[in-house]
């Protein structure tokens, strides 16, 4: 054996590189040449170019687990597409918040200017359509991502809290604490029912992640009681905003996540 | 380097029989039964491996893979059509071999707390020479690298399929399996 020269072994380290994320790719003729001369990379290469021995499995075992299969075998109707999961949070979402507003009245609307109604509405669109398309992906596992959903929470947190400091003016708030407690007790009964009847909708999916599929189901929840009540209270300052309704939705996510995880430690078969 | 190529033949012969997976989870879900025999027999070989080298013994990876296909029987209906079958399979033997460990430690924490460690034990169940170096190699990775080579180079899998059987981004496992890599370099190098 040869002692190559650290440059020759880098390319090699290289090529190896490529190959180690496109198992076919080819090994350059150059490279294959340094193979036959150089330990160190003939080592490399064996390890990553290599497939590991096959582990076969007994076929006492594979029959074994076909006939368990077979014998509790029976169609299934499959979860709709991801499209179709979308639309159905979102036309849950809008009955189930229609409803409320037209029960309790859209008193904030009037108290709103057009560019607060429609940076607010913008808001919790975008927000429901973001919870919803995360819910509807982890339905399945193996789904393509976008963006993570502790990312996507974060991120859209952070825009909320920016909009409404931005659209709502910053003053002390004209209501009471026992007031605003009111709204965020109203915010909470609207959550807890709304949050039952999402997870009704993703009952058939695994919880492969159950704090995050938690939150999820939490975060939609929250965002559904947070629009029926910034419709329909009549205290639109920020700090009342912040403080007393979108709170309830930080709550309601963290509780969701709370919840997911511990039902996840008790259930240690469920995740499937 | 013969039997490399060998086996990457046989990979790539595996591969090809992929394209028809979507077909056979389809007829599963139909309640075929002769759907979920050739699912078995295909995917059985590539789970094994993948719980192989999971650091567990091979009577506990036959258990974590029979355990594996009951959550796939009972998730079938979350497949959905058209989609890439592996990604679908290693998210849930992902999430098996976590519990698998989960309940490992579980069980390691109340023995210890039971009893004193006979002495002796081996630490790790048994493994065959060639196995060992390589299951070492791939023991001295963070978990995360570690999964991500497991499914790239164990199972065969590729980028795209790791990244959707992790719930994360092509990008992310690539940064993963290039890290890994380097670490795995050095190791070997080391090893010299």
């Amino acid at each position: 054996m040869s002692i190559e020269t650290p440059a020759a072994c880098r390319r090699i380290d290289a090529e190896l590189d490529r190959r180690f994320v496109a198992s076919t790719a080819e090994v350059s003729d150059e490279a294959r040449k340094h193979l036959e001369n150089c330990a160190r990379c003939q080592n490399l290469y064996r390890w990553i170019a290599e497939q590991p021995a096959a582990s076969g499995i007994s076929p006492v075992l594979s029959q074994q687990i076909q006939s368990q299969l077979v014998a509790s075998l029976k169609p299934v109707t499959p979860i709709p597409a991801i499209k179709v999961c979308v639309l159905r949070f979102l036309a849950v979402f809008l009955a189930f918040a229609g409803a409320l507003l037209a029960m309790m009245g859209v008193a904030g609307l009037r108290e709103m200017s057009s560019l607060q109604v429609l940076g607010s509405g913008a808001l919790l669109a975008g927000g429901t359509v973001l919870f919803s398309l995360s819910l509807a992906r982890q339905m399945a596992p193996g789904s393509k991502r976008g963006i993570p959903t502790w990312l996507a929470m974060a991120l859209f947190g952070g825009t909320a809290l920016g909009g409404i400091i931005l659209l709502f003016p910053w003053r002390t708030p004209g209501t009471s604490i026992a007031l605003s407690w009111e709204c965020s007790l109203r915010e909470l009964a609207i959550a807890v029912p709304a949050a039952a009847l999402f997870w009704l909708l993703i009952r058939r999916a695994p919880a492969l992640s159950p704090a995050a599929m938690g939150a999820s189901v939490g975060a939609m929840a929250g965002l559904l009681a947070v629009t029926v009540l910034q419709f329909g209270c009549v205290y639109q300052e920020a700090l009342h905003l912040l403080l007393w309704h979108w709170s309830v939705l930080a709550i309601s996510a963290g509780a969701g996540a709370l919840l997911g995880r511990f039902s996840s430690q008790f259930s240690p078969g469920h995740a499937g | 380097m013969t039997q490399g190529i060998t086996n990457a033949a046989t990979q790539q012969e595996e591969r090809a029989g992929e394209s028809d997976l979507p077909g056979l989870m389809v007829r599963y879900q139909r309640g075929e039964a002769a759907a979920i025999e050739e699912l078995v027999r295909r995917l059985s070989p590539g789970l094994m491996r993948f719980f192989s080298f999971s650091q567990v013994s091979t009577a506990e990876a036959e258990d974590l893979l029979q355990n594996c296909w009951l959550r796939i029987h009972r998730s079938r209906h979350t497949y959905r059509a058209a989609e890439p079958v592996l990604p679908w399979i290693f998210a849930i033997a992902r999430h098996t071999r976590l519990d698998g460990y989960r309940r490992r430690q579980r069980r390691a924490n109340r023995e210890v707390l039971v009893a004193d460690v006979p002495e002796g034990l081996p630490s790790r169940p048994e493994a065959d020479g060639a196995r060992l170096n390589a299951m070492e190699l791939l023991g001295r990775l963070p978990e995360s690298q570690r999964e991500v080579i497991l499914m790239l180079k164990v199972s065969g899998m590729s980028l795209e399929e790791v990244a959707r059987a992790t719930a994360s981004s092509v990008g992310a496992i690539k940064q993963k399996a290039h890290r890994a890599y380097a670490r795995l370099r050095e190791l070997l190098e080391k090893e010299q």
